[in-house]
């Protein structure tokens, strides 16, 4: 079974394991084109991207491949699409599956799931990894109880949050034929450069955005006190994540940022915002959050904005 | 006023801290990956530090006498770098702080340290300890620790692999647990009255509620209105609304309405919606603890470190049971050796299990707790040189 679960679920420790043991030994431009291809199908034509799923091992080394030419495009957008697309069209299949293709699936994911049929639970440690409404959750003695589609709705966020989490890679450091297709990918892919007022050519001032046109934030672009610096310049850091902007144009923002934080005993430096700034970047699945701002003494009331997300919600 | 630090009653207690320092050394775990956060003013003056070995802290902490010490609850390669992102974040240990303050309750409120709001937030810690963190986290009291945070309120902290990589989502979504934050009352008991579907306002009919099988929130609104059922009176019903003849059927019906409120049903006896619409938001209000939110979530708090003295107070963050501490006797760090000390206001001192009222402006000789317990809270001044 483990092998069938590997072609069906390019994601899993399966699959991973396959590969590792000899399961392709060469790159062929084939499943490069095809990796490259899954990107492209993500932001243009979704559907597509579900139906590509073949059951072999040509789309598990496509699959690891896509991966790698999203780590070294540096394009967050696209890499959160990619993964809910691949994340979607696995949930759809796992809900065909018989049920023990399903649970072995999920426990690939839950290594605490027990339990059958319409009857499942995880440890409370794997239900928080990606799953969300604690509050309201069937929880007892660190265990938390899931009908099937809690579990597989779990699962799918779990899958989209694997496919996201990205290795750290450079287009440099990967072979001519893959570097190519990163390329080809970053040409047809629509720029996620941030085309606002200034478009990275003005000053930080000009930059504007959906999160950095916000009052709370407009008010950490102000600058903060000490004590609040380093919160303010996550939150800053998240907004232009959020706002798509170029990390070059992000940088703007923060070095503005810091130039209007107040001098004190412990002066807050370019170094720490950036050191912010990359890290934030590193982790594109980060959400801007007002109630975050909020506890870290950054927002005294929800505004309209706030509001209108969380009813929306 | 003794209100700038800096006067002969700073060092009066800086010389008390080190003292208490020298014999006696608060060590955290894992010492040499905890950053460190010190103060004299005020809670936390700075921070970054970090100590490579016990003697290296219990020199500092005998020398500086820190007033305030914190520490990380995170665990770094390098708790002394800066900034953030270089310490090698390794992980970090859940602590919820409660300390709700119950001024809206009626009782004498004491504002230089409550004995009914202290007592208030032990009830709260033990119903957190043994109710949301070990009963339904399932945490095992092995795991999980709990102090008394020297000042207003209590501590729990949860250590183990378990917990250390959540993220701060996943804390937050503890804290929504145990403030009910977010929980739906509309999901618990379904088909009330008023309850909307498509749109359309529907008539009570075919109540569900939770069951004696239910867990999570849904178990504590079973219990708690099962509860509520079982123990309640004919004046009761009528206290919650019920005209006597409506009161009557449901205290003669008793054990059916129960019987079949353990199955889920929850309209056995007609009429029966209107005690649920008063016990199920009932539950959420008796059962919930109001914890500090971003000392749960925020992985680069620092926070007091038990077993130290609290700058406030003198009292010392003591690790406690808390079914049976009692912070103004327990917590008390310095003894009866006498300070004379002279009061700008009237203030009442509850510590060692008696109240000494103390008139403003009169010199008078007091037990070393309690003349630390006043200049901690700058509300008096040594009338001589110690």
């Amino acid at each position: 079974m483990d092998a069938f679960i590997a072609a069906r679920y390019p994601f899993s420790s399966f699959a991973k394991k396959y590969l590792k043991a000899g399961g392709a030994d060469t790159i062929d431009s084939d499943a490069v084109d095809s990796a490259k291809q899954s990107i492209i199908n993500a932001i243009s034509a979704p559907e597509r991207q579900a139906r590509a799923s073949s059951d072999s091992k040509s789309r598990m080394v496509s699959y690891a491949l896509a991966r790698v030419i999203l780590a070294a495009l540096g394009k967050p957008g696209t890499a959160r699409k990619f993964a809910n697309g691949e994340a979607d069209a696995a949930a759809a299949k796992l809900d065909e599956e018989k049920e023990d293709v399903f649970f072995e699936v999920a426990k690939d994911f839950f290594p605490s799931l027990a339990g059958e049929d319409d009857e499942y639970n995880v440890s409370l440690a794997d239900f928080l990894k990606c799953g969300s409404g604690l509050a309201n959750a069937k929880i007892e003695r660190g265990k938390v109880f899931l009908d099937k589609t809690e579990l597989l709705g779990l699962l799918r966020s779990a899958i989209a949050f694997k496919i996201i989490d990205l290795p750290r890679i450079k287009p440099s450091e990967v072979p001519p034929l893959v570097r190519e297709a990163i390329e080809e990918a970053d040409e047809w892919l629509p720029s996620e450069t941030f085309r606002g007022t200034a478009g990275g050519r003005g000053g930080a001032g000009e930059i504007e955005g959906k999160y950095l046109d916000l009052s709370c934030v407009k008010k950490i672009r102000a600058g903060l006190e000490e004590g609040r610096r380093y919160y303010g310049s996550m939150a800053l850091a998240i907004a232009c994540l959020r706002d798509g902007l170029a990390k070059d144009d992000a940088k703007k923002v923060m070095e503005e940022y810091v130039a209007n934080c107040r001098r004190s005993t412990h002066p807050f430096t370019a170094r720490e915002a950036s050191a912010t700034l990359d890290w934030v970047y590193k982790h594109p699945t980060l959400r801007f959050s007002c109630r975050t701002m909020k506890e870290n003494g950054l927002l005294d009331d929800y505004c309209e904005a706030c509001l209108f997300r969380y009813k929306t919600r | 006023m003794a209100d700038e630090r800096g006067g002969k009653e700073f060092f009066f207690l800086k010389k008390k801290f080190s003292e208490y320092y020298s014999k006696n050394l608060p060590l955290p775990a894992e010492l040499a990956r905890r950053e460190f956060g010190f103060g004299w003013d005020k809670k936390i003056d700075y921070r970054h530090k970090a100590f490579a070995s016990p003697e290296e802290f219990r020199y500092f902490m005998a020398n500086e006498a820190p007033l305030y010490c914190s520490y990380s609850t995170a665990y770094y390669e390098l708790p002394a770098a800066r900034p953030m992102e270089k310490k090698g974040f390794l992980g970090t240990d859940i602590v919820f702080d409660t300390d709700r303050q119950y001024t809206d309750e009626p009782h004498k409120h004491n504002s230089l340290i409550c004995p009914y709001c202290l007592e208030r937030a032990r009830q709260d810690a033990l119903r957190l300890h043994e109710e949301f963190v070990c009963g339904d986290f399932g945490f095992s009291p092995a795991e999980t620790s709990v102090n008394f945070s020297g000042s207003k309120g209590f501590h729990v902290h949860i250590a183990g692999a378990a917990v250390r990589q959540l993220s701060q989502s996943a804390r937050s979504q503890l804290v929504d647990y145990v403030q009910a934050d977010g929980v739906e009352l509309a999901r618990l008991v379904t088909g009330m009255a008023g309850d909307k579907e498509k749109g359309k306002r529907t008539k009570a009919a075919g109540m569900r509620g939770p069951g004696r099988d239910s867990t999570g929130w849904a178990k504590k609104v079973f219990d708690y209105s099962a509860g509520f059922v079982s123990r309640a009176s004919l004046d009761s019903f009528k206290e919650a609304g019920f005209n006597a003849k409506q009161a009557e059927k449901i205290v003669e019906e008793k054990e059916f309405v129960l019987k079949k409120m353990g199955e889920g049903n929850w309209d056995a006896v007609p009429g029966l919606e209107k005690l649920w619409k008063k016990t199920v938001p009932w539950t959420i209000e008796k059962k919930k603890v109001v914890v500090d939110r971003s000392v749960t979530t925020d992985q680069a708090r620092l926070i007091r470190l038990p077993g130290s003295l609290h700058g406030d107070t003198g009292l010392i963050a003591k690790k406690c049971n808390l079914k049976t501490f009692d912070p103004l006797k327990d917590a008390v760090a310095f003894g009866s050796e006498i300070v004379r000390v002279r009061p700008e206001e009237d203030v009442v001192v509850p510590l060692g299990g008696e109240e000494r009222e103390i008139k403003a402006n009169a010199s008078v000789d007091v037990p070393m707790a309690a003349a630390i317990l006043l200049l901690c809270k700058k509300k008096a001044v040594l009338v001589q040189e110690y």
